[in-house]
């Protein structure tokens, strides 16, 4: 007999985290607009085309964690998960948070479990950048369903 | 036809798991590394037959793809295996080099060094005949070890390969 015994290995990077600032509180209220780089501050897309012009213009840790959000759309899109909403959490957690609805499918466990180990790859100083992307890539995944 | 009734599992909460199997990430062998520090998780597993009517032989444990042949974001991915219920020291993971297998061997007791096999899972007379299954949970350990400024990656492409040959009593 020969089986094949399943593995799962994550390497992930540990949450980095500073203490907010005035303007930080500002930007979280919404009465001030983040400083965004030029390049992003009309974009509301996201898409592999998107983070790959991009990706020579970041440094590497705000690629991984943008490629890690391009990874969890793909991810969520081949599993056909029906998603309710994606939340940038609100800096406190300092991290991007998916939610999606369980629907009965085989890999949801294997999913969720995925997106949990996502959750806290993203730091504070990744998050303005990524703000630009949400709107877009909450309205990317809403196509999905 | 394989019955497959060799299986892995892990003990949590009090309980035996059964590890998954073919792909299947429901309940796999499982490791979480921070990337940008490197290091290791060390896991314990259990080998076990769950079948009383049949026996297995040459058991060998091997994670796949080899380390040889690793490629893309495995590279640097290193895995050993040493069997036993205590946690191998330092000393005793650096007798293997990554890719290792465990392998059963039919003189468990005489083997040297025991972290290197499992026993056949099969019970024998004083003369060497099979009398009966053995349902026992035989422990291993698993290390995973990561270098230091490894990039975020998810891999599920890795397997542990499990092999024996399957009996049919005799008893």
């Amino acid at each position: 007999m020969s089986k094949r015994i399943s593995a799962h290995l994550v390497i992930r990077y540990p949450r980095k985290s500073r203490k907010l600032t005035n303007t930080d509180r500002d930007i979280l209220s919404g009465s001030q607009k983040p400083n965004l780089p030029k390049k992003y501050s009309g974009d509301t897309t996201l898409n592999a085309m998107t983070v790959e012009e991009e990706k020579d213009k970041l440094p590497d840790t705000i690629f991984t964690s943008l490629s890690e959000i391009k990874e969890g759309y793909t991810a969520i899109k081949q599993y056909g998960a029906n998603l309710i909403s994606l939340l940038a959490d609100n800096l406190r957690g300092k991290a991007l948070e998916f939610r999606i609805t369980p629907s009965q499918i085989p890999e949801w466990e294997a999913l969720n479990a995925t997106f949990k180990n996502h959750k806290g790859l993203i730091n504070y100083d990744m998050y303005i950048t990524l703000q630009s992307y949400r709107a877009g890539l909450v309205k990317e995944l809403s196509k999905v369903t | 036809m394989a019955e497959n009734y060799l299986n892995v599992y892990k003990f949590e909460n009090g309980a035996y798991t059964q590890i998954s199997e073919n792909a299947d990430m429901t309940n796999p062998i499982f490791a979480n590394i921070d990337g940008s520090a490197g290091g290791s998780i060390i896991k314990k597993y259990y080998l076990r037959n769950i079948d009383e009517d049949y026996f297995y032989i040459n058991v060998n444990l091997k994670p796949m793809p080899e380390i040889s042949v690793q490629s893309g974001n495995l590279l640097g991915l290193e895995l050993r295996l040493l069997s036993g219920d205590s946690e191998p020291t330092s000393t005793e993971w650096d007798t293997v080099a990554s890719g290792n297998s465990l392998i059963s061997t039919s003189d468990y007791l005489s083997a040297s060094p025991k972290r290197w096999y499992f026993p056949e899972l099969v019970s024998k007379n004083a003369s060497g005949t099979a009398i009966g299954a053995d349902n026992n949970y035989y422990p291993f350990w698993v290390k995973w070890t990561v270098p230091p400024r490894s990039n975020v990656t998810d891999i599920t492409s890795i397997y542990f390969e499990l092999s024996a040959t399957e009996n049919y009593k005799t008893w």
